[in-house]
């Protein structure tokens, strides 16, 4: 997955973090695409942990002034090449399309019509996606400029972007009621089908100018899953000593006396626990999954079998991979735990000494 | 303070010096040239003289993960690099003699 580097950055240290985070809120604001954004600063957070593991200051790397420092490090990065991204943003789209104009053909979804509503809600997806980036320039830039607070900026960004698509969908949904281009199915499959092979014909042309073979030569890249067990590494013993220390403030504001850090690791221990976690798990969204599936063909009736049918494989996948993806996390969490409590035995180390060792505190 | 322009006209030069000696990567290239006693390269500079030197052929690149967690590009340089090096290095001959005897250096 990209973006892996929000997770990576977790190994960087104060002023290391600060100075990336700047220069993430930079690139941010200013329209850099994901790739260039991806690839850039994958290379500064390399460069950072170096000069970090020898004890360099950070100026090393971005000099003494962030903003100079970001102007030259995205200063080739034109309005042209901003347009260059936008075939691969439509390609997106045109998957999109055309995968469910081929299951709409397929299983005539369109009461025999064969005509389909999607142009509509397209062009406005079009128009709010475009308008996303807009707005995002306009209202987050100044902001970032006055107030110089690059993690808010960071933190800001994908919860004004899920707004903006809620909005925009909401939008969609009723403009289409009033704007609704029809169109023939097999036309919506015939256009976006060439789109999609007039854009990977292309691809495989500059591929082979490039490389020398039609295809991209295969880059190892750090999974999703990866970079989150990395960021864990610092981020939960992080928030495990700032637990302790909120509930033995909480304990001793009660009048309660406070608790060991051996007995708040056993209750983390047992809260975590994997096994526990993972059957917890199954049942809720089995359960969930289950109840669903029931109300649905009790309420379609026998007639409309085929209809629940699909469904409930359809909430099954879904569900898995939910199932899934709860799963990674539990298991890297216990297995981050179980490693913090190795380690601090091994070394004799209090939970902050190991949160200090770390984050190379000492 | 050593002129942006002057620095900008052979930082090009310089980086593929430095990469031409052997496989090389980003924090490398900034340790050797600051060795050498380049002063500001912190301010960004050396990132889009990569990039242009890529885009240009005169570099190839390969990415792997680095020990450090992050994937890491390795940079040598390419048989054009070459050419232009040489090419490079001619240029800047010429034009330094030619600056010291009007400078009076």
């Amino acid at each position: 997955m990209k973006q892996s580097y929000i997770y990576l950055k977790d190994a960087l240290q104060d002023t290391y973090k600060n100075a990336f985070e700047k220069v993430e809120a930079y690139g941010t604001t200013h329209l850099i695409s994901g790739e260039i954004q991806e690839e850039r600063l994958m290379e500064l957070l390399d460069n950072l942990l170096a000069a970090q593991k020898e004890q360099k200051d950070v100026s090393a790397i971005v000099g003494g002034d962030i903003d100079t420092f970001c102007r030259n490090f995205y200063g080739d990065y034109k309005v042209q090449d901003r347009v260059k991204d936008f075939p691969k943003y439509l390609s997106g789209i045109a998957w999109a399309i055309f995968i469910f104009s081929i299951i709409d053909f397929v299983f005539n979804f369109s009461d025999g019509s064969r005509m389909s509503d999607t142009m509509g809600g397209f062009t406005v997806g079009m128009i709010g996606g475009c308008g996303i980036e807009l707005v995002i320039y306009l209202v987050i830039r100044p902001f970032y400029l006055k107030s110089k607070n690059a993690k808010l900026v960071n933190k800001m960004l994908p919860i004004f972007c899920v707004a903006a698509l809620i909005i925009t969908i909401l939008v969609g949904a009723g403009v289409t009621k009033y704007i609704t281009i029809q169109v023939p199915i097999l036309l919506e499959v015939v256009v976006s089908g060439t789109y999609l092979a007039i854009y990977y014909a292309v691809r495989c042309v500059l591929n082979k100018r490039c490389y020398g073979t039609l295809f991209a030569p295969r880059v190892e890249e750090i999974s999703f899953e990866e970079a989150l067990n990395t960021s864990s590494m610092y981020t939960m013993p992080d928030a495990w000593l700032k637990g302790f220390r909120r509930k033995n403030s909480r304990l001793k504001k009660n009048g309660k006396p406070g608790i060991t850090e051996e007995e708040y690791l056993n209750e983390i221990g047992k809260s975590i626990n994997y096994k526990k976690n993972h059957i917890i798990n199954l049942v809720i969204l089995g359960g969930i999954g289950l109840c669903a599936i029931l109300t649905t063909a009790i309420s379609n009736g026998p007639e409309m079998l085929v209809d629940s049918m699909i469904f409930a494989l359809i909430l099954f996948f879904v569900e898995a991979l939910v199932c899934r993806f709860m799963d990674k996390i539990i298991r890297n969490t216990d297995y981050v735990f179980c490693d913090m409590r190795k380690k601090m035995e091994e070394e004799q180390l209090s939970l902050s000494e190991y949160v200090d060792r770390i984050h190379n505190r000492e | 303070m050593e002129d942006t322009q002057l620095m900008k006209g052979i930082l090009e030069g310089c980086v593929l010096a430095v990469i031409s000696k052997g496989e090389t990567y980003g924090y490398e290239i900034l340790q050797e040239l600051s060795e050498y006693g380049f002063q500001d390269l912190g301010e960004g500079t050396m990132y889009p003289v990569i990039t242009r030197l890529e885009k240009k052929g005169y570099i190839l690149c390969r990415k792997e993960k680095s020990p450090l967690g992050p994937i890491r590009k390795y940079y040598v340089i390419s048989e054009n690099g070459i050419v232009y090096l040489n090419a490079f290095k001619e240029s800047y001959k010429r034009i330094a003699e030619v600056a010291s005897a009007i400078l009076d250096l």
